[in-house]
């Protein structure tokens, strides 16, 4: 019975993540986390990286992408830099003081979530 | 391959042509977009009006024409990506708007029942007037700048849409007042607690949607500002 309930549980999941729902969640942390390690990044160079580092899997539409840029530079997370690149105009984003501070908050949140998940997912069950 | 100026004015007017005519919007878009063209164009190897019309297909849902009746003004229409910056917008200021109304309905009515004194009145209320007046001048002020300013981003249209109802809403109350057409803080009522608050509050109420309207001025010469380093 124990079982059952966990695979159901485990079924929910899953078919959340096809939906993508767990990703919009973390797709503040995604960002953060991106420009944590490259410094400074444009708006399209995210939606790049993202698609590369997840083989395709996931891929992060404009109308999700900017919004949550937009957000987080409003809550003082990041910076804009504008410069002219190849006959355009740029924007550069890049973490503040208080953003890179939050960046870790937000992944050792992140890691704690995926921890419990997949003891949910994977139980060590005693019996 | 790199777009040519030419190209990129094409992305422009079309953007333009969509509703896309803030800067601050307008600027990442254009960048994005001809991010899209140049890697479609190298991997796909398809011409510049083919790979411009599949980009702006990706945008599709984003530039669709929309309008919302409660946050936005009733005349405003635009694309949804505009709109919902708007209503993100608004509703972050009614929040705020609220909640400073409150905090500073009860601070002036906790300074009144302290002093109930008439002097005491008289002299808040002459203090009210200038704050009024100075509101309307510097209302006036940023106005002129967002008209000479060279940038049009959404807070210089959200500065502007506030600016016209707080200057009508201020002046009004100054014209009032003047003539004693009007009691801010219950002068000459008895001071039930109800009626003053009631009285400060919808006049506490204006005043900080008014001063609400330097947080889009401010966001819009944020803006300029980085501009203009380019």
């Amino acid at each position: 019975m124990h079982k059952n309930i966990m695979y159901i549980f485990a079924f929910e999941i899953l078919t959340k993540m096809k939906n993508s729902q767990l990703y919009k969640g973390s797709l503040n942390t995604i960002i953060m986390k991106l420009l944590e390690e490259k410094g400074r990044m444009y708006g399209y160079e995210i939606t790049q990286k993202v698609k590369e580092i997840t083989k395709g899997e996931l891929n992060i539409t404009e109308g999700a992408l900017y919004p949550a840029l937009h957000k987080l530079e409003a809550d003082g997370l990041l910076d804009v830099e504008v410069e002219k690149v190849d006959n355009r105009l740029r924007k550069y984003y890049k973490l503040t003081e208080k953003g890179t501070t939050e960046t870790v908050n937000r992944l050792s949140e992140l890691e704690e979530f995926i921890k419990n998940m997949q003891t949910i997912v994977n139980p060590k069950l005693s019996y | 391959m790199k777009l040519t100026v030419e190209q990129i004015a094409k992305i422009d007017e079309t953007l333009v042509l969509n509703g896309v005519v803030y800067d601050d919007i307008k600027i990442e878009m254009t960048d994005h977009i001809a991010s899209d063209i140049e890697e479609v164009m190298i991997n796909q190897g398809v011409d510049f009006k083919t790979a411009l019309i599949n980009s702006f297909d990706k945008w599709g849902a984003q530039l669709r024409p929309a309008s919302n009746a409660f946050w936005t003004p009733f005349w405003l229409n635009g694309p949804k990506l505009f709109i919902d910056k708007w209503v993100k917008e608004s509703k972050k200021q009614s929040f705020y708007w609220l909640l400073l109304s409150v905090f500073v309905t009860f601070t002036t009515v906790w300074i009144i029942m302290q002093n109930k004194s008439n002097k005491f009145l008289v002299q808040l209320e002459q203090g009210y007037e200038i704050l009024l007046l100075v509101l309307i001048v510097f209302l006036f002020i940023g106005r002129y700048f967002v008209y000479k300013s060279e940038t049009k981003t959404i807070f210089s249209y959200m500065f502007n849409v506030n600016c016209l109802g707080s200057v009508l809403i201020l002046a009004i109350q100054l014209i009032c007042i003047e003539f004693d057409w009007y009691y801010i803080f219950a002068m000459n009522q008895k001071f039930t607690m109800n009626r003053l608050f009631f009285n400060v509050f919808q006049n506490i109420w204006y005043i900080v949607y008014s001063i609400y309207s330097f947080y889009f001025l401010y966001n819009h010469f944020q803006f300029e500002r980085k501009l203009s380093k380019v």
